[in-house]
């Protein structure tokens, strides 16, 4: 096959300004953001670079090989490149020391609440951090103008999106907070006949300017680009379509797609030669069906591209400078002599679902074969257990069952799946029950303003706009806090007897297993607000709904930290990046309490004589020894081994089950 | 639960709003549930004094002779005006139907107070889950608080079901009547 690349970007200037790196997880999205800086800072000096991460799961600082944190940090050997590593906390208590006193003063103004109120408000913390800040971040870059082109990696598809849609809805936040302060307004000038301007209008207008910018900036044609990142596989692809259409509603600007991870052995390799059989099949899919845009083909690497020699090297094929050649030849690296893995018993994987827990969630980063592992699991219990009923669902924005299954899932309700009796799936739309809670909340705002005011009596104009305002605004997270409340009520109305979860990748998982607890604090307060205003309102519905909501968040977080209804399995794949953000989500289970007793290592090549696989197989297998050493004491480890088809549809997911759980 | 009568102005037209009469604000039927409160005053058909009270020889008709409120026992000949007299002599041929409607009215009446103190134990059965959700009371004082206002409830459930069916009767009797 013949690799033929086209050039990126022009190179006589440099007329962006902003560059986005964006796709399925595992595809390679940071390392093609960080060889693309580190190619445009070399080849234009005199401009500044700033390359950020808005994935929860960084990988940035992993990429280049050096520290990178959530303050701007030069990256080494290049005097015009620094990177971020953005940190949603952090940038959130700097966000409330600067605007918190003139933020309060607004909802002092426009709402019916006190200090108390408003003080406790604040203190929560709210669902979808991540993408807010990142808004908030890059419009304080934007106004500083210190960085000539900010280059962006981006979370996996589903969160991406939902990071672009944002500005959007931020312009809806503004126009809340712009009505609360016309009832200022209003009254001030009611009784002193004329009003004059103070700090929280100035904070109004830098916010709305501030928002309205990196609108503008992203949908700007001509100095906005946004790079779809894939791999000539099935799923991936299917899943880059889908992004393109996201980003074509969007109106982002998208030229170009890399096509990542081709495998050019040119052997007969018994696992080589089927998946590049495959991949010609989806590359000439690629090709003919997205012609519109620049295709950029990257070769496989038998080799982790980490350091900024291998970025270079990766960057030179990636702008045209080198021609790729098949080089990676086995010969520059040892034989995989001399290691021998005794863990591999098939099991240790079986064992996995042998305890009788009621959720099973298995997580890794983005590509390392979650949807394929939760699917084969859901097919083996339902196998197991013909008696039980087992729920399989996604909460991820960037939904992969029914791409797994290759059937069409149900989003609205749990519906059978691949006509196996006790077996269901839902493919959760979150944001459809978030927009269901919505309208259902506004007529309780309307019944309780009118229960208020004695029926049809006083009509407080504002703060019922207000109100209904506010409900639009509801944040980012806060569809998987409905998701969540789903399967809550299935779990307390015992409608299955197991549930399995395919989550979205490390980042967004933990937050979304942190959701209960953030779900919980905003329960409270609301709980903490009937108390305080029950002569006023009536406890009826709404105070019940909210105790209700409350019970079933205690009750899921009881059975998350319970080892013995909870089994979570992490999957991970025996590459460096891979294993870096294994031991952070190990690291942060622990601290969530979430007992996991199994790390799964997915893609493990079999021993094959073949220049390409032997030098890869050799890097995995030193790496497996490395995670047996610091995790054996602690976590089962197993090891999955990487198939030379995809596996996709019902047929190939009951072969890959019984391979692997038995 | 509304607690007002009227329609208070908006903030548009606040200048020319009529200011709401005290006598057209209901207080809240239960305590713990006003906000707005005014003097509610007492609107009889006869004189609020008359000669024989005001020179102390009979009681004061708000309290009578017993010092109960007034709704809580019979108004006597002396007690109750030469016009309320006369007009009850004139209806007397069909007292036993004023005597049903205003006996139907009490009975309603009470049901109205009865339901009002259900909503006010759910309230504070509410109020108490409230509070175990935020961690502010234990499980053991929850249960036994939770029991204890249950069974109230059950009570006042009961009670209320007792009086439902009294007018379900009265109303079946009154129809025989008519017929």
């Amino acid at each position: 096959m013949v690799i033929e690349n086209l050039s990126m970007f022009s190179k006589e200037k440099l007329d962006l300004n902003f560059l986005l790196f964006g796709g399925k997880g595992g595809c390679g999205k940071t390392t093609s953001a960080c060889a693309a800086s580190i190619y445009l800072a070399h080849k234009f000096p005199d401009k500044k670079i700033l390359i950020v991460s808005s994935d929860p799961a960084h990988s940035v600082g992993d990429s280049f090989n050096c520290q990178v944190g959530s303050s701007i940090t030069p990256v080494n050997d290049f005097p015009n490149l620094w990177a971020l590593e953005l940190s949603a906390e952090e940038e959130n208590v700097r966000f409330k020391q600067e605007n918190d006193a003139v933020m309060k003063k607004i909802a002092e103004r426009g709402t019916l609440f006190d200090n108390e109120d408003i003080d406790m408000f604040f203190d929560l913390t709210i669902p979808g951090l991540d993408e807010i800040m990142t808004v908030v971040k890059l419009a304080d870059i934007l106004k500083e103008g210190k960085y000539d082109l900010i280059v962006l990696d981006t979370a996996p598809i589903g969160h991406t999106i939902r990071l672009l849609d944002l500005p959007v809805h931020m312009k809806k936040w503004v126009e809340v907070l712009e009505l609360m302060q016309s009832k200022h307004r209003f009254l001030f000038r009611a009784f002193t006949g004329k009003y004059r301007r103070d700090d929280a209008d100035d904070f109004l207008e830098k916010f709305d300017n501030d928002v309205k910018r990196v609108n503008r900036l992203l949908k700007n044609q001509r100095s906005t680009r946004f790079v779809a990142v894939t791999i000539p596989e099935v799923m991936p692809v299917e899943k880059t379509e889908e992004l393109l259409k996201e980003l074509k509603k969007l109106e982002i600007p998208v030229r170009d797609i890399i096509v990542n991870q081709i495998r050019n052995s040119e052997n007969n390799c018994p696992y080589c030669a089927p998946v590049e059989e495959e991949q010609k099949k989806q590359i000439d899919y690629i090709s003919q069906n997205f012609s519109g845009y620049n295709l950029h083909y990257i070769p496989s690497f038998p080799y982790p591209i980490c350091g900024i020699e291998r970025l270079t090297e990766y960057s030179q094929l990636l702008f045209g400078e080198k021609s790729y050649q098949p080089v990676l030849s086995a010969k520059a690296f040892p034989k995989p002599d001399n290691i021998s893995i005794s863990v591999n018993k098939p099991e240790a994987v079986s064992r996995f679902l042998e305890k009788k827990a009621l959720i099973y969630i298995f997580g890794g980063k983005g590509g390392v074969g979650k949807s394929t592992m939760s699917c084969s699991a859901a097919l083996t219990l339902a196998k197991r257990n013909p008696n039980k009923k087992i729920l399989l669902f996604s909460t991820d924005p960037a939904h992969s069952i029914s791409n797994c299954f290759n059937l069409p899932v149900e989003t609205d309700k749990y519906g059978p799946v691949g006509g196996i009796d006790n077996l269901f799936a839902m493919e959760m739309d979150a944001l459809k029950l978030l927009n269901e809670w919505k309208e259902e909340n506004r007529d309780r705002i309307k019944e309780t303003f009118d229960e208020f005011m004695g029926g049809g009596g006083t009509t407080i104009r504002f703060e019922e706009e207000i109100f209904e305002g506010l409900i639009d605004i509801t944040p980012p997270g806060f569809d998987e806090i409905m998701a969540l409340r789903k399967i809550t009520d299935y779990i307390s109305e015992n409608r299955f007897d197991i549930y399995v979860l395919d989550s979205a990748a490390t980042g967004h998982l933990l937050r979304f297993l942190e959701m209960p607890a953030i779900a919980r604090s905003w329960t409270k307060a609301m709980l903490k607000m009937f108390i305080k205003y029950k002569k006023m309102i009536k406890m009826s519905k709404q105070a019940a709904d909210y105790v209700d909501l409350s019970r079933k968040i205690r009750k899921i977080q009881e059975i998350l930290t319970d080892p013995d209804r909870c089994q979570f399995g992490v999957i991970g794949i025996a590459e460096r990046m891979g294993k870096n953000e294994m031991d952070r989500l190990v690291e942060r289970l622990k601290k969530l309490k979430i007992a996991c007793g199994h790390i799964l290592i997915n893609l493990v090549l079999a021993p094959i004589k073949c220049d390409f696989c032997e030098p890869k197989r050799y890097k995995q297998q030193k790496l497996i020894q490395e995670i047996i050493r610091e995790k054996s004491s602690e976590h089962q480890i197993c090891q999955i081994p990487a198939f030379s088809h995809p596996i996709k549809g019902i047929d190939q997911l009951i072969d890959f089950s019984r391979i692997v759980y038995g | 639960m509304p607690y007002t009568k009227t329609r208070l102005s908006d903030f548009s037209d606040i200048k020319s709003a009529r200011v709401p009469m005290f006598t057209e604000i209901i207080p809240a039927p239960s305590s713990r549930v006003g906000m707005v409160s005014g003097v509610v005053p007492h609107i009889s058909s006869h004189p609020p004094i008359s000669f024989a009270r005001h020179m102390k020889l009979l009681p004061s008709r708000d309290l009578g002779r017993t010092g109960l409120p007034k709704g809580s026992r019979r108004v006597s000949i002396t007690e109750m005006g030469l016009f309320k007299f006369v007009g009850k002599l004139l209806t007397g041929p069909v007292q036993p139907l004023v005597m049903f409607k205003e006996l139907a009215e009490k009975i309603e009446r009470q049901a109205q107070e009865e339901s009002e103190i259900l909503v006010s134990l759910e309230d504070e059965l509410m109020e108490l889950k409230i509070l175990y959700e935020l961690e502010e009371i234990n499980a053991e004082e929850y249960l036994a608080r939770k029991k204890e206002l249950t069974e109230k409830i059950n009570e006042e459930k009961m009670r209320l079901e007792e009086i439902e069916m009294k007018i379900v009767e009265r109303k079946i009797i009154k129809g025989k009547e008519k017929e």
